[in-house]
């Protein structure tokens, strides 16, 4: 009775044999090309996960780096299993504490002593003897010119502390955008808060056109034709560049830098800029107009 | 000659579902095409039904993609692959009802079933096939869907239970159910 029934229904909805549009078969013939023939998608997906969750950790723990707060433990325990640190400034600045200079060597090529003296001051004082918080390196294709205004011998201003240049040979790192995030940046371009630090003269290098630093005080490095540009003291080329969003509400232990980074919207109700110094001025631009738009 | 000779040697092989399966689970475009040209008319019929025939190429090129790239899901199994293929159709044919919904309610436009014709039009022609058709599209959708596998889609009652994922007995019972309910409604009307 069944039988007979679906016998019934068999008729009453017939199944015409028919042949696949080409077009289908076309499509179909991608599709397994598609999955197994190009790079097999099913294992590049197992690594989605891990990879999303990676760059989490790793722009996680840039930012911390960029805010000063400590590193998340899974930050740190993913950089210790990659057996990296988080990225190339903080292995930078370990290699930096290991060595000493002598006071009044010459800081890095395209930046200013005391924001070369602020930065291996504050890898210091981040590092015990392990990766630092915020390790500024800097490009150094030659070394700048001797800071002359700074006191030989100055000490530092902790024991411990020995301001390094940087190495040369290491390239320079493109801004980090955490920095950007963490809206910390150097001072504006003319600007210089009241700060009890002795105030080194800012060296010609360290507003020499086509440098920029972002908020960790790292440096842009310029294009060839723009240090030769540079060393040639193009005033119409804007000295220092810098951060461009212009946050001037920086930690407080961050110092302040006399001719550093330029902010171009710079803030008014930040302290006036330092005299002008000899040799600075591929720093007048910059500071100018970080003043005018302030 | 020589292409001709291996195709000849792979008939027997690619005649067989497990094998086809296993060959088409490698990447091997003969079998998926046999695959596709084996099941293409009752697919076809089965998304029809279900979707109407504006829309059914595309659904079943649809199951067919979703078959390529879930291929290494597939359980083998003495039935083949034509089961796990109707269920991927179900699933598909569930997808396009939702879409189809989400459309229709943004539109505000009450566009009729195609694939479900008014239980009256059929009846008006009178002949015993529209008559057990009227009466078919009257069952509940559980009914219906399970008497389209094993009609339309040529499953058996084992491979119906793999589609749908229910045990072969409780395949056949309600298979049972749905055809008693079937001749009740054919009586009745």
């Amino acid at each position: 009775m069944s039988d007979e029934l679906i016998a019934q229904l068999r008729a009453a909805f017939p199944v015409e044999p028919c042949d696949p549009p080409p077009a289908g078969l076309q499509a179909l013939h991608r599709a397994v090309d598609a999955e197994f023939t190009s790079a097999t998608p099913r294992r590049r997906k197992r690594w989605v996960v891990p990879a999303i969750a990676l760059s989490v950790t790793m722009g996680a723990g840039q930012l911390a780096a960029a805010t000063g707060t400590p590193l998340p433990k899974i930050a740190d325990t993913v950089s210790e299993w990659m057996a990296m640190p988080l990225h190339m400034t903080q292995m930078h600045g370990s290699l930096d504490t290991t060595r000493t200079v002598a006071a009044g060597d010459p800081p890095p090529h395209g930046v200013s002593a005391s924001h070369h003296h602020r930065t291996h001051l504050h890898v210091d004082e981040t590092t015990d003897g392990a990766q630092p918080v915020s390790g500024d390196h800097v490009a150094a294709a030659s070394p700048g010119p001797t800071i002359g205004s700074v006191p030989a011998g100055a000490a530092p201003e902790r024991s411990g502390v020995s301001p390094v240049p940087d190495d040369p040979g290491i390239p320079p790192r493109p801004p980090s955008p955490a920095a950007a995030v963490a809206g910390v940046g150097p001072a504006p371009a003319g600007t210089s808060a009241p700060t009890p630090v002795p105030a080194p003269t800012p060296s010609p290098a360290a507003t020499s056109p086509g440098t920029s630093n972002d908020a960790e005080g790292d440096t842009e490095p310029a294009p060839p034709a723009a240090q030769e540009q540079a060393r040639q003291g193009d005033p119409a080329r804007p000295s220092s560049g810098g951060d461009e969003q212009g946050n001037t509400d920086a930690p407080a232990r961050r110092r302040p830098q006399p001719g550093g980074g330029g902010d171009r919207q710079g803030d008014a109700s930040v302290a006036p800029k330092p005299p002008a110094q000899e040799g600075d001025q591929g720093t007048t631009p910059g500071a100018d107009q970080g003043d005018a738009q302030g | 000659m020589v292409d001709q000779r291996r195709r000849e040697s792979d008939e027997p092989a690619l005649s067989q579902p497990s094998v086809l399966a296993q060959r088409a689970a490698a990447g091997d475009h003969d079998a998926w095409e046999a695959i596709y040209r084996a099941v293409y008319p009752r697919l076809r019929a089965y998304l029809a039904r279900h979707a109407g025939s504006g829309v059914v190429e595309d659904l079943v090129s649809e199951t067919m993609l979703r078959a390529v790239k879930g291929i290494g899901t597939f359980q083998p199994t003495p039935a083949g692959i034509d089961p796990w293929l109707f269920g991927i159709a179900r699933r598909v044919v569930v997808d396009h009802h939702r879409v189809k919904e989400r459309n229709d309610r943004r539109d505000s436009l009450a566009v009729g079933d195609e694939a479900i014709p008014a239980p009256g039009a059929d009846v008006v022609a009178a002949d015993e096939q529209a008559e057990i058709r009227a009466a078919f599209d009257r069952l509940a959708d559980s009914d219906r869907e399970l008497l389209e596998l094993r009609i339309i889609a040529g499953l058996s009652t084992e491979e119906i239970a793999i589609a749908l994922g229910k045990k072969e007995g409780a395949v056949r019972t309600a298979q049972s159910r749905a055809l008693t309910r079937l001749r009740k409604i054919m009586e009745t009307s």
